[in-house]
């Protein structure tokens, strides 16, 4: 798994006319919790976009280095939340979960689409994500940035259920295993 | 055209537009979307206009979704009426949509294609809209 390394600082104030003032500096209020004690944070904005862009996106592993006033610390995090302003989608509050290597967590992973495109699409029908994310559990170290499903030999209305996917070791599914993941639908036609 | 089946009050009073739509402002099912970037009331008619315009010009294939519902009723009193007796009767629905809300969204074309569509549904809009694709994050 992918690691993004961040520079975060603590806040020791909080509440709503800090994080504007924050934001209005080019930095994201941010908090971590899940490792003991919640400290509010902050980071800068370019840096957490940057981090953000990789190819495992937000369900990178973090390496944090939280500098407060009295010293410094790592910390290993996931992001567990992304809150963005509904017009813009710029960043406005970031949620760290501290994890540690040996522990396990649940986390919801993308689904990616590999191989060639289904056949049933090239017969005109339509490939229906009914999953996008997958709801796992595992040893952080190996949270998968995304997990690969072959689709290309689905026909038109096959189905592939949760059970059908193929996970790395040591991965478990939370979600039903009979669920529905992706299924080719027909085409519509105009009416 | 979009209306409820049923409501517990058949007139409704008008409300406000203020603030943001922090909910339905992201992709839940496709992978392109319309959205909203001004506050408007958004008649059933000017939905199925849209959504006339994106299927029309899909012609075939192609999923669309219609985020918004109509759920509130909107009064009008008959025209050359003196002012008073009572509110005037429900003559059309309305969604209220506020800034970042996703109008429509849509999967299975390509993405010139749904651009396209989605450009000819905002004309039908009163409202400035943008036009959101899915990303990795």
């Amino acid at each position: 798994m992918e690691h993004s390394k961040l520079k975060v600082e603590v806040r020791n104030e909080t509440g709503k006319g800090v994080a504007r003032s924050l934001r209005r500096e080019g930095r994201v209020p941010a908090v971590i919790y899940g490792g003991g004690k919640t400290l509010s944070l902050s980071a800068s904005l370019k840096d957490v976009e940057k981090a953000l862009h990789t190819h495992a996106g937000r369900n990178a592993l973090f390496d944090l280095e939280i500098t407060a006033t009295k010293g410094s610390r790592k910390a290993l995090t996931l992001v567990r939340d992304i809150q963005r302003d509904p017009i813009t989608g710029t960043i406005l509050h970031l949620d760290f979960f501290e994890v540690s290597e040996k522990s396990k967590v649940r986390n919801k992973v993308p689904l990616e689409v590999i191989g060639d495109v289904p056949a049933g699409v090239k017969k005109g029908g339509i490939l229906d994500f009914v999953m996008r994310e997958l709801h796992v559990e595992c040893l952080s170290s190996k949270m998968p940035d995304h997990i690969k499903v072959d689709a290309s030999a689905l026909e038109i209305n096959q189905t592939l259920h949760v059970r059908d996917l193929s996970l790395p070791p040591g991965v478990t599914v939370l979600d039903d295993e009979g669920a529905v993941a992706i299924h080719v639908i027909p085409p519509k036609t105009e009416e | 055209m979009l209306s409820p089946k049923k409501v517990k009050h058949r007139k409704m009073m008008k409300g406000n537009l203020k603030g943001k739509a922090y909910r339905g402002s992201e992709l839940a099912f496709g992978d392109f979307g319309l959205k909203a970037i001004e506050p408007h009331w958004l008649t059933s008619r000017q939905i199925e206009a849209g959504r006339i315009a994106i299927t029309r010009f899909v012609k075939r294939g192609g999923k669309v979704w219609i985020r918004v519902f109509p759920d509130k009723p909107i009064t009008r009193k008959p025209a050359e009426t003196r002012m008073g007796s009572g509110k005037g009767n429900p003559e059309f629905w309305v969604a209220v949509v506020k800034p970042g809300r996703i109008i429509y969204e849509m999967e299975g074309v390509s993405a010139e294609v749904a651009e396209e569509a989605l450009r000819l549904a905002s004309y039908k809009m009163p409202f400035a809209t943008k036009i959101v694709k899915r990303e990795e994050i």
